[in-house]
């Protein structure tokens, strides 16, 4: 039993071991590849951002992520606030996707129908481990986050602390004066933009 | 500027203007001393420096994301500072120390210090925290009780306002307390669980430096929840905000912006301190000012950096070092630990505005002896309850388009978070000290920071993760998560210790009066000078010791004493 017992954490060490080395040389390589992309090129992509944003946060009875100008405050976050290795997994992210839209739709994503739009960010989606779990955790603590995490994150935080998205798609209260701790949800209740 | 800067000479001189030095002025000065007060960084004026008061969410350039320049630029203050209150917090890079381990030193450098940034929790120790290390045996006994400070405790709140609700627990005294701000409908619901299903547990509203009401011209609170960016209609404690404003009342405070104090200047004749020494930040010329009594509130880590940097041939190792206590048994409050759920209940619930505030549930560990736990002392919850929003759905909510849209902007189901905040106990080599080859622009030794936590802190934050987990799991709530984010320490901004209070000269720095020993017209009455932290919150505790020091000292210079 001490035998078959003391096999098994040789075999765990050892799995271990070559999952840390694979990790390690993964690793050191997306650390290797530091600003291939030059950020400037964004300008130049303003319409595909804004026809991206708008296909996460769509016009409804209330502004779309394009109304709201959340290609523009991406570029900035890319350029100002974003680390250069995520950065260049956004950038071949977008790459990645019109080859995508290319092979199954026939066309750029700029081509492609509000339905194929979708469709092939759910692609994206899908292939990426769920938010929250364990292994999405490691994978962006190791890599940073994918470029349809980013892409995500930015068009929400965009869309949300915009003056048109805050006002009309959320509800800003600039100054609450009283702090009313339970009040009834409203038909249609939208959520505070701020906390 | 008026004509006493002209002059050198005053009845008192205070180092930093934060919370406790901001009191100290104040005190000094309503009792008629001619104040200096001392402040390393620039001036902060009550609501004209407070340039992002008013801006929405748009209006700043990053949205309030720090920015990759800020980071590399301040890694450990961006740790906290946002786009929005960043210049209320020093850049890292213009200001290094030494982390031997890692420690995270939060500063503020400038007029009202991190009073302006302070999280405004107010809590009244009591006689299980005065009395626990003599109990436990543990560093040395508080030279205090409870009673000696109560008066004190109650001067303070009286003069700041705090908010809260009286719960008549003894080990954690009520205040005079402005109306309490209101729990919301999951709060209750987690307050009444606690009623049900525990003997000593009670879930209150935090009791804050907030106002609810207009209070000595301030306020009240707007339920904005941009506190840390200053507030524009004063309504919480803050020294521009409240103490400054009566000293300047008084005629008798004189400010000195950009005044680095390098040390406290020894007159070895008359055994007595005689002023301090500085370096204009502006012009780089040294300068001395001299004074019967000297407060240092310039905070826990850096008040023992000029004490220990105050050499002469009677203190070779720093001012009042006689007992090579001086940077020793430093401590900061835990607070990584708790648990956090989700309600299904109350979906036809919401609340309006922005409370700056959450709960409370007071410490119920070991408040007797024999409660059998596998360590000593204990914690208290801070947490809230909402609604979740955009920003905490953000991540793991799937899909495009409209309804992907409709899930983002609608709120969610209730939740709570909440952590422990918890004591941390006075260890002799978790110190402070002067780095030997290393030294600032202004040519001062750098100061090193040699801090971890132990045994005891660890098994205390296991004891929290399956407490808190548990009252959530009682109270209905689903998807419980107990978590411990294991950030470096200093980051609850709790600082304590390295020059103790205590009663016998060999084993500490400071008498029950809070003087220097063996230097008894230097008092210090910040963070430094704790000689155990609790689990409170400690800033009220400053303001108490700080208040009842200059009215001894003032006392004691009438009587020719000092």
């Amino acid at each position: 039993m001490v035998r078959r017992e003391a096999l098994k954490k040789l075999l765990l060490l050892l799995v271990g071991l070559c999952c840390f080395i694979f990790l390690f040389r993964y690793y050191k390589k997306a650390k290797s590849k530091k600003n291939v992309y030059n950020t400037a090129l964004l300008q130049e992509k303003e319409a595909y951002l804004a026809a991206l944003a708008e296909t996460v946060i769509p016009h409804s009875d209330s502004p779309g992520a394009s109304a709201a100008e959340v290609h523009l405050f991406i570029i900035h976050r890319l350029q100002y606030c974003t680390p250069a290795q995520e950065v260049d997994a956004f950038m071949e992210g977008l790459n990645d996707l019109e080859d995508h839209c290319h092979k199954n739709y026939g066309g750029s994503f700029l081509k492609c129908t509000v339905r194929e739009r979708e469709q092939a960010l759910t692609y994206f989606e899908e292939k990426a481990f769920t938010p929250g779990t364990l292994l999405f955790k490691i994978r962006n603590k190791l890599f940073g986050r994918t470029f349809i995490d980013l892409l995500k994150s930015l068009v929400i935080w965009g869309y949300c602390t915009s003056a048109l998205g805050a006002k009309e798609g959320l509800v800003y209260d600039d100054i609450p004066v009283k702090y009313v701790a339970c009040t009834p949800m409203r038909p249609g209740q939208r959520s505070w933009a701020t906390k | 500027m008026d004509d006493l800067t002209k002059s050198n000479r005053y009845d008192a001189i205070v180092v930093g203007s934060g919370i406790s030095g901001g009191w100290a002025a104040m005190e000094l000065c309503k009792r008629g001393l001619k104040t200096l007060l001392l402040e390393r960084g620039r001036d902060v004026q009550h609501v004209t420096d407070y340039p992002t008061a008013f801006k929405r969410p748009w209006e700043f350039e990053n949205r309030l994301e720090n920015s990759l320049a800020d980071i590399a630029q301040s890694p450990i203050q961006s740790s906290v500072f946002s786009e929005d209150d960043k210049h209320f917090f020093v850049n890292d890079t213009e200001h290094p120390y030494i982390q031997e381990k890692p420690f995270s030193w939060i500063r503020g450098y400038h007029v009202g210090g991190r009073s302006l940034t302070w999280g405004r929790q107010c809590y009244r120790w009591s006689d299980l925290d005065f009395e626990a290390n003599v109990r436990d045996g543990i560093g040395i006994d508080w030279p205090i009780r409870y009673r000696e400070l109560e008066p004190w405790y109650a001067y303070a709140e009286s003069f700041i306002g705090v908010s809260g609700n009286c719960e008549y627990l003894s080990q954690l005294p009520d205040g005079h307390f402005l109306p309490p701000m209101d729990l919301n409908c999951i709060e209750q619901h987690l307050a009444a669980s606690l009623k049900r299903n525990y003997e000593k547990r009670v879930l209150t509203i935090a009791r804050v430096a907030n106002l609810t009401r207009g209070w000595k011209g301030r306020g009240p609170c707007m339920n904005r929840n941009l506190c840390r960016r200053g507030c524009p209609y004063g309504a919480y404690f803050s020294s521009n905000s409240a103490t400054l404003p009566v000293a300047y009342e008084t005629g008798n405070l004189t400010l000195r912006p950009f005044s680095i104090v390098t040390e406290v200047l020894y007159d070895a004749e008359k055994n007595r301190a005689k002023g301090v020494r500085i370096i204009d930040a502006v012009t780089s010329e040294t300068l001395e000012f001299h004074s019967r009594i000297i407060f240092l509130n310039a905070s826990t880590i850096a008040t023992t950096g000029i004490l220990l940097q105050s050499k002469s041939s009677r203190f070779p190792n720093g001012m009042g070092n006689d007992s090579d206590q001086l940077g020793r048994n430093l401590m900061d409050h835990h607070s990584t630990a708790g648990a956090s759920g989700k309600h299904e209940g109350y979906q036809d619930s919401y609340y309006k505005g922005r409370r700056p505030a959450g709960f409370l549930i007071p410490r119920y560990r070991n408040l007797q002896e024999n409660e059998q736990l596998d360590f000593v002392r204990g914690y208290n919850l801070q947490g809230h309850g909402e609604r979740q929003e955009w920003v905490d759905k953000g991540e793991g909510l799937k899909g495009f388009g409209l309804d992907f849209k409709q899930k983002l902007l609608t709120p969610g189901p209730w939740t709570v978070w909440m952590a422990g905040w918890g004591e941390c106990l006075p260890y002799a080599d978790n110190r402070v000290s002067l780095a030997a080859d290393q030294q600032d622009r202004w040519g001062q030794p750098l100061l090193s920071i040699n801090f971890e936590y132990r045994e005891n802190e660890r098994l205390m934050r296991k004891d929290i993760r399956e407490t808190a987990a548990d009252m959530l799991e009682k109270a209905g709530f689903r998807d419980v998560q107990s978590f411990d984010y294991h950030e470096p320490p200093g980051g609850t901004v709790h600082e304590m210790g390295t020059a103790r209070m205590g009663k016998d000269p060999k084993t500490s720095v400071l008498n029950r009066f809070n003087q220097v020993h063996a230097v008894k017209n230097v008092f210090v009455t910040d963070g430094s000078c704790m000689t155990s932290s609790a689990c409170q919150n400690p800033s009220l505790t400053y303001m108490a010791l700080t208040a009842r020091a200059c009215a001894f000292a003032v006392e004691e210079m009438k009587r020719q004493e000092l």
